[in-house]
């Protein structure tokens, strides 16, 4: 579908999606390592590059009532993860606007 | 022969608003006919509307100067209704300073102190301009290089000539005043006009209104020869054929006819790879082909035939190229595993390299038409600027990325596209800030390298593709579109507007076509006339 338009990531620690190899998150814009996703394992993520999102939706989570929006590489479509978008929660507000990216299915390069 | 009160009485004033004086447009008439050589014309006019070209107070001015009757002089522009003190203050001091230089050259200093005393001191100009006239008193030999030399005619019509460009306007009608406004009108209506594509002669006899119709607005062909998505088209420079590259791996040479019909020429076919940008000589006998993720070719425009194949030995992606003004040389950029900018000549070997750790990741590359600017998009959102081969540079943030660019013909100025739905035109210079000139907005671009281009008569538009499948057409001037074209099923990647045929623009887009959009003609005026006398 037309030349995409792939965002490359210049530092030496990068994360790249599993299936295609696109980049997907830099290394240092990691929060938290010991995020629960729904796969496994997962990372708390400030940027994410080369996604494209779902729609908005109300989840229960462990954590209580979130609005997220799946995100999914824009080469292959696979499902990456979710970004928050309101936490109902005043504890749980610092999540707004970041990224759990599943640990199964990005890789670590560099 | 009427007389002059009769004229007056009836019209005193011109045009549908009242705002013109008749008197003020009769002189006007007479000083252009006097200027285009009609003098027994412009005489006749003076005397049958009774309106005199000079008002009276120029010619009692003219005979004074003329005859050295300074007192006189400057009591008729005392006399001179509605002048300001400046004004007055300017004129008297020219007079006098005349007066003063001429005394002086005649040798009567005496005379000449008590004009410099009496008569200039008291207006309170600039005491620099009245220590200076003192000095020449001193000074004799020194007046020779104030440029008063020539004859004490000459030198009396030029201090005329000067009084008169101090003294209000009405006293002596300007030069060239009627042609003057008449171009201002003109000009005015050509810039107004929204659609002014084609260089049409401006007439006097109506107003210029370009119609929707001038700028591509229909479509006139449908260009199926590809397989596959339709990634990036191209018009030569001469306006004689379109390039288009595609994800079926060929790309396809067209023929623009005289009737401007497109017709299919050739296919260059070889790479294994969907192509991903291609560039035309500035000579338009060459074209490369860059793919994705492979080698870039090199193709003969005329026999295409494949003539060279750029290679690298580490396997790098050449990403894009750019051709030197001379057409013999090739600047590449490419990455991964490293970034790497080279020149290379057309037989693939490398003439100069820019490599090392520093070197950012260049997506898009172009150079000047005059071959002095390189300009290359770095990283994605800096725009890096430098002057060939050695020289000044530049580097341009901008906040969201850029996935394309574009020259204008004349190598004045540039557009990126952004991630951000923008379009931001700069001027492509060096040593400019780093505001952008203009900002144009509408078309949707989100995944997808969307390209754009300038055309039209005089790059005054911009077009782009855009993921909704229309294309967008924006006057330079203005951030909303002037035009949307709709036609195509899919995303528009990519659009090139001829530059020889202002009247035609050609799009790329994922439907596998490419789609040639024509200028339609002007509604006639005449018709609707013949219509409206019939019912």
């Amino acid at each position: 579908m037309g030349l995409l338009f792939l965002q490359s990531l210049p530092g030496p620690k990068v994360f790249k999606c599993r299936c295609c190899k696109v980049d997907s998150a830099p290394h240092d814009a990691i929060v938290s390592k010991n995020f629960c996703g729904r796969y496994g394992p997962a990372y708390l993520i400030n940027r994410v590059v080369n996604i494209t999102m779902g729609p908005s939706e109300d989840r229960h989570l462990m954590t209580g009532w979130h609005t997220v929006n799946d995100i999914f590489c824009s080469c292959c479509q696979q499902l990456l993860g979710w970004k928050y978008e309101k936490a109902y929660d005043d504890s749980q507000k610092y999540k707004e606007g970041r990224f759990v990216l599943e640990k199964a299915r990005v890789m670590k390069i560099g | 022969m009427e007389s002059s009160d009769d004229i007056e009485s009836r019209l005193s004033r011109l045009g549908s608003r009242g705002l013109i004086d008749t008197t003020q447009f009769v002189r006007i008439i007479i000083q252009s006919l006097y200027s285009l050589g009609f003098n027994k014309a412009a005489s006749s006019l003076e005397s049958e509307s009774g309106v005199r070209l000079d008002s009276a107070q120029h010619d009692r001015l003219l005979f004074d100067v003329m005859s050295g009757r300074w007192e006189n002089c400057v009591s008729t522009i005392n006399s001179i209704p509605g002048i300001d003190t400046s004004s007055l203050i300017n004129a008297s001091y020219l007079i006098w300073k005349e007066h003063f230089f001429e005394l002086i050259g005649s040798g009567c200093f005496l005379p000449a102190i008590e004009v410099l005393w009496k008569q200039i001191s008291p207006l309170g100009v600039d005491s620099c301009r009245v220590h200076r006239l003192a000095q020449y008193l001193v000074c004799y030999e020194a007046m020779g290089q104030t440029g008063s030399v020539g004859s004490t005619v000459q030198r009396r019509i030029s201090l005329f000539l000067d009084l008169v460009e101090v003294l209000p306007p009405y006293i002596r009608v300007p030069s060239g005043r009627l042609e003057k406004l008449v171009e201002t009108a003109v000009l005015k209506q050509r810039s107004s006009c929204q659609y002014h594509n084609l260089p049409k002669e401006i007439t006097l006899f109506e107003d210029h209104k370009c119609w929707p119709e001038q700028i591509p607005s229909t479509c006139s062909q449908v260009l199926l020869e590809h397989k596959n998505e339709v990634w990036f088209v191209q018009f030569s420079h001469n306006g004689r054929y379109l390039a288009s590259s595609s994800s079926d791996c060929t790309a396809i040479i067209w023929t623009v006819e005289d009737d401007d019909m497109v017709v299919y020429k050739h296919c260059l076919m070889g790479h294994e790879k969907p192509i991903s940008f291609l560039s035309w000589s500035p000579d338009d006998t060459m074209l490369i082909t860059c793919s994705n993720g492979e080698t870039s070719k090199l193709w003969d425009v005329k026999t295409s035939t494949l003539l060279a194949t750029f290679s690298d030995p580490k396997r790098r992606i050449i990403s894009s190229c750019a051709w030197f003004p001379s057409s013999d040389k090739v600047l590449c950029s490419s990455s991964e595993p490293d970034n790497r900018i080279f020149t290379c000549d057309l037989a693939g070997n490398v003439l100069d390299a820019w490599e090392g750790e520093r070197i950012p990741k260049i997506s898009d590359l172009a150079i000047s038409p005059d071959g002095r600017l390189v300009i290359g998009i770095c990283s994605e959102k800096t725009i890096w600027l430098c002057e060939f081969p050695q020289g000044k540079e530049k580097v341009i943030r901008e906040e969201r990325s850029i996935t394309s660019l574009s020259l204008s013909r004349d190598g004045q100025f540039f557009i990126v596209n952004l991630n951000s739905e923008e379009i931001h035109l700069r001027k492509l210079d060096v040593n400019i800030g780093d505001g952008v000139d203009a900002v144009f907005k509408g078309h949707r671009q989100g995944k997808y390298v969307i390209r754009s281009c300038f055309g039209g008569s005089g790059c005054s538009f911009v077009a782009s593709g855009s993921e909704d499948s229309k294309i967008y057409i924006w006057r330079r001037k203005c951030e909303s579109p002037i035009k949307v074209l709709m036609g195509h099923s899919m995303i528009v990647n990519s659009v090139t507007w001829n530059p020889a045929r202002p009247h035609m623009l050609a799009s790329a887009s994922d439907d596998h076509t490419v789609r040639i959009w024509m200028a339609g003609c002007n509604p006639q005026p005449s018709k609707k006339l013949g219509e409206s006398l019939i019912s």
